[in-house]
């Protein structure tokens, strides 16, 4: 989480959440990261926590690996491709 | 003004309560869940909403007495009540006629069995001992649940016609009126002050809300082109007293539900109109949905509801009504 600048978290935070929203195979996202997902989001702490952006990128490789990786190349998170 | 949202539990459950987290942080009132056999369970989406929110008022909007004995329902709602204490409504209509037809239903007298079920609804949560008979639905004496529900719980009755509205009027706390346009509200309206009168009732007794169909966005055109399908749905199944009061060919809506019929997608929404866009949607900028819905509060609306589609991108278009739209009438 740390390779991710501070001023790229809420932009990229909200990016994820729209692929998983929008994913056709957002049923893979396992029940467990999704109540996780939802109990953060109703604490407003989904998109600037460490945990939430975890998640998010957890999710969103679980989803649609590929769109996951065209937004962290965009970003120039290459580094953080490898490891998602 | 109070605003609503609609979901249809088509989509995966935690999307629809993501959106309904995000609808109550932006000052959304109330979220309507629909009932359908053929999507997700309503009161299972329900419980996670409630589980996952603290102030949005939630229920069915709405259930039907055929497919759902009145008990269940009323059970239902009391159970939904102890884990939302005070935030629980309850939307009771006569269905959809299709859609019970495909589960071998007849809509038999949907007056009679509204009224019984919201009688029955009210006695269940009131945990009355006395029996029931109604033509429709009968209750033994002590039939009753074995727990307390501590308030009652608002009824709202979903109406189209004009018996269905009136008795919304006489019997409802809130009435779901099923349209976006205003010379339908009007139409309506007059029916539910009818009812309303006759109960010997003042329309400030209840909440008054316009069902819609939304769909908002930044530019117009991104905010038509998401209404399309929706609104082919609507004009295939309106009666032709309605396409008539738009000016609307009985023979083009025709055409339209043969087409959906035959899943012939692009036939049926290339033939969707501005007019009938215009006629069945609360579509637009946000200025455009401000001026539409001023309207709607004119004529007595209490509450709006952001009905299917709400937008090209549900997230986008929650937060764009909450920001820009919801703001104008609160402050």
């Amino acid at each position: 989480m740390r390779e991710i600048p501070a001023e790229l978290r809420g932009e990229l935070a909200t990016r994820l959440v729209d692929l998983l929203l929008e994913a056709k195979e957002g049923g893979k996202l396992p029940s467990s990261k999704a109540k996780r997902i939802l109990q953060l989001w109703s604490l407003g702490e989904l998109m600037e926590s460490d945990e939430g952006l975890k998640l998010l990128l957890e999710g969103a490789a679980a989803v649609d690996p590929e769109e996951l990786g065209g937004i962290l190349d965009e970003y120039g998170l290459e580094k953080l491709r490898e490891v998602v | 003004m109070k605003f609503g949202i609609e979901f249809v539990p088509m989509d995966l459950y935690w999307r629809t309560v993501f959106y309904t987290i995000q609808a109550e942080k932006l000052g959304y009132d109330h979220v309507w869940i629909t009932d359908h056999f053929n999507n997700r369970n309503v009161y299972v989406t329900l419980t996670l909403i409630a589980n996952y929110t603290e102030r949005i008022k939630l229920g069915p909007g709405v259930t039907n007495p055929y497919l759902v004995h009145p008990v269940m329902t009323a059970q239902a709602v009391a159970s939904l009540n102890e884990i939302a204490p005070g935030r629980v409504v309850c939307g009771i209509g006569a269905g959809d006629r299709t859609t019970l037809e495909m589960v071998g239903l007849e809509m038999k007298t949907p007056l009679r069995a509204v009224r019984e079920a919201v009688e029955i609804i009210r006695r269940m949560v009131a945990r009355e001992k006395g029996g029931y008979e109604g033509r429709v639905f009968r209750m033994r004496g002590g039939a009753r649940f074995n727990f307390k529900v501590p308030q009652p719980i608002p009824i709202y009755i979903g109406a189209q016609g004009p018996k269905m509205l009136r008795l919304a009027g006489s019997l409802g706390d809130g009435v779901l009126i099923n349209a976006s346009h205003p010379d339908d509200i009007a139409e309506a309206m007059k029916h539910v002050r009818e009812g309303v009168e006759r109960a010997g009732r003042s329309l400030s007794d209840i909440d008054v809300a316009a069902y819609t169909s939304l769909s908002v966005a930044e530019e117009e055109k991104k905010a038509r082109k998401a209404a399309i399908p929706v609104v082919a749905f609507i004009v295939a199944g309106s009666p032709p007293q309605i396409l008539e009061r738009h000016g609307i060919s009985v023979e083009a809506a025709e055409g339209i539900k043969k087409a959906l019929a035959e899943r012939r997608w692009a036939d049926a929404f290339g033939a969707v109109t501005d007019e009938m866009i215009e006629a069945f949607s609360i579509c637009g900028t946000p200025e455009a949905c401000i001026e539409k819905i001023e309207a709607l509060s004119r004529m007595g609306v209490t509450q709006f509801v952001a009905g299917s589609p709400i937008g090209p991108k549900v997230r986008s278009s929650i937060d764009l009504f909450g920001r820009e739209v919801i703001p104008h009438f609160k402050e």
